[in-house]
């Protein structure tokens, strides 16, 4: 299958304090609040002060887009509703039919058990996007509650179960898509408590198995980052925090790529634009 | 405040990463310790509770006897069990837990994130409600939506076992095997419909598919009445004399809309007699915090107070955002190494909020 997209991902750029080269897609993921949103958007706008032109994808439409308007950022939310239609009148022809099975009351009692369905139709849509145009970069913000891991191995299990036919044929261009190191990175946000490192580290390994693309974890919103001199006086409370965070990260230490300093939170722009330069 | 008394379940949710599991896990230590027999089932398929109570893969689906040793008490007694679908209908099926389905789609349907996760939660919770044998079932959920998924499972099991659907796929399989099948009329034209469904499904996916799906759809129906007895705990969530739920969110992190709006949505679907944990406040703390402006520079002062100010702002703005959500209840950070000892701790300060035990 010819790759379409490895013009742009052979040129270099400095993020994260390294020389590396962009990669097509850049997903951020992790459980709960670790700073996907944020940590993806300083990362669209290092991206284009490369130059680059960039797309900031995400799930959720209504939480962060008031920032995201602020911002003023080019942005795709993926939508299942869409998604679906447009999947199902492409294979079967016809918008109308592709809306009658989905009004049905069969299709929509299967569809509401089966994730895997929409699932895969959003990669898809993600692969449709990365197609579209050679020089465009990807930056994905995973669900809130979801792993991106659900989504990446959405194909492979479906194809374990649709062996030959049309779909089959789909699915593993889709696979393809998903497991190319050339093309994709993954970041895992964590924040600095047992539980996230260990959450982030099963999640790493999971894709690592599926997709031989290795996720780097970032331990985020460390306060024992923030340059405090050693003779600043710190409150016993926040003194035992930072102490605590580092015989965390300190056990952990294996398993960390990058760690990024907690930044207050009054004004998210302002935090975007903070780690942004770090990146850079 | 209104205090929180003692109902059969005790239900925690929120979006990822506040410390649902900690927390419910610190509320049936609680109870175990009114001398309360509690079951503390986790629905989320991360099972962060093995690290807590040190459960592991193996103990999936099954319920687990925990004693925890206290220093100042006697010890911690309660059940636990760390939710596995795949298990739960391995029991319903009456097939060994250790076993494998022999339909590819039931095993990927039935997986921790396959889907019916939810669904078999309510099965299970519902299953051990009518065995009275616990004082109290405490729930501890996945993440933001799937809750709602969890609340919505009666209304999925009656779309998914309308009548109509079972006695189609019922026929179909009889004449998939060559048996023959009496229809009348009107179903006839409800079969065409899904038949033409299949038609352009095969289409894609090649007939071997088709046949697995029918087959695994025939399974589950074979089961029909477990699932149909499910849709009654639909009717307890909306008795709060029967239940308490909590919010969770958390102090440190950005996400108070989205538990604004999944305390809206659950109360589409569950009684509106609710509690917000406010948990990891540091609130008691940043106010004691009194920073001596002449100890410092002038530039480490100011990044202290903005630190300081910030850290309050942002505990204000959730208390404000979720004070007409429900009642709010705050827990501390627990600063301590092991998650055990953390539980523990949290266990405590449960005393504060609850009516006074019947010891």
């Amino acid at each position: 299958m010819k790759d379409h997209i490895s013009k742009s991902s052979s040129q270099e750029c400095t993020l994260f304090k390294r020389t590396i080269p962009c990669k097509k897609l850049t997903i951020f993921t992790g459980k709960g609040g670790v700073g996907k949103t944020v940590l993806s958007l300083a990362y669209y706008f290092a991206l284009k002060e490369k130059n680059k032109n960039v797309l900031y994808i995400s799930f959720d439409p209504t939480c962060d887009q008031e920032l995201i308007n602020q911002l003023g950022v080019n942005h795709h939310v993926i939508n299942i509703n869409s998604c679906v239609q447009t999947y199902i009148t492409r294979k079967l022809g016809s918008s109308k039919i592709a809306s009658w099975i989905m009004g049905t009351s069969f299709f929509k009692a299967i569809f509401n058990v089966v994730p895997l369905i929409s699932n895969m139709m959003f990669v898809g849509e993600i692969m449709d996007l990365a197609k579209q145009n050679e020089d465009l970069y990807l930056v994905l913000d995973s669900p809130s509650s979801g792993h991106v891991l659900t989504l990446i191995e959405s194909p492979f299990i479906f194809k374990s179960i649709v062996k030959t036919g049309v779909l089959a044929n789909d699915i593993e261009e889709l696979q393809s898509f998903i497991t190319n190191p050339k093309q994709i990175e993954v970041f895992i946000s964590s924040i600095p408590s047992h539980m996230s490192l260990i959450e982030a580290s099963e999640l790493k390994k999971q894709i690592q198995d599926i997709t031989q693309i290795i996720p780097l974890i970032i331990a985020n919103n460390l306060l024992s980052l923030i340059p405090f001199s050693k003779t600043t006086a710190l409150p016993d409370f926040l003194e035992r925090k930072i102490a605590l965070e580092k015989i965390v990260i300190n056990e952990h230490e294996d398993k960390i790529d990058y760690k990024i300093a907690h930044h207050p939170k009054t004004n998210l722009v302002h935090v975007i634009n903070e780690i942004t330069k770090a990146l850079v | 405040m209104k205090k929180i008394e003692v109902k059969s379940i005790d239900i925690f949710c929120g979006t990822g990463g506040v410390g649902k599991t900690t927390i419910a896990t610190s509320r049936a230590i609680w109870l175990a310790q009114q001398n309360k027999k509690v079951l503390l089932i986790t629905i989320d398929p991360s099972k962060r509770l093995k690290q807590i109570i040190g459960l592991c893969d193996r103990d999936e689906g099954e319920i687990i006897p925990i004693t925890l040793e206290s220093n100042n008490t006697r010890s911690i007694s309660f059940d636990a069990m760390l939710m596995s679908p795949s298990v739960s209908l391995k029991k319903i099926m009456k097939l060994s837990p250790a076993s494998s389905f022999s339909n590819r789609i039931i095993e990927i349907l039935f997986r921790s994130n396959g889907g019916m996760n939810e669904l078999m939660s309510v099965i299970e919770v519902q299953k051990h409600l009518i065995s009275k044998k616990y004082d109290t079932i405490v729930l501890d959920t996945p993440p933001g939506k799937h809750f709602l998924d969890f609340l919505g499972s009666a209304s999925k099991i009656q779309q998914f076992f309308e009548n109509n659907f079972i006695e189609i796929f019922t026929g179909l399989k009889n004449s998939l095997s060559g048996k023959k099948s009496q229809f009348n009329i009107i179903k006839n034209i409800a079969n065409a419909g899904i038949n033409k469904i299949l038609e352009y499904l095969e289409r894609v996916t090649g007939k071997n598919f088709i046949n697995d799906f029918i087959n695994a759809l025939n399974t589950i129906y074979t089961h029909k009445d477990v699932f149909l007895d499910a849709i009654n705990f639909q009717q307890l969530l909306k008795k709060s004399t029967h239940s308490n739920w909590f919010l969770v969110t958390s102090a440190s992190q950005n996400k108070v809309e989205q538990a604004s709006m999944l305390t809206d949505k659950s109360k589409q679907l569950i009684h509106d007699d609710n509690f917000i944990i406010i948990n990891k406040s540091l609130i008691e703390d940043l106010n004691k915090w009194n920073i001596d402006n002449s100890t410092n520079d002038k530039k480490t002062n100011q990044s202290l107070h903005c630190l300081k100010e910030s850290m309050i702002m942002h505990e204000k703005k959730i208390k404000d955002v979720l004070q007409n959500k429900g009642t709010i209840i705050s827990f501390p950070e627990i600063i301590d190494t092991t998650p055990e000892n953390h539980v523990k701790e949290l266990s405590l300060m449960w005393r504060n909020f609850c009516v006074s035990s019947d010891r």
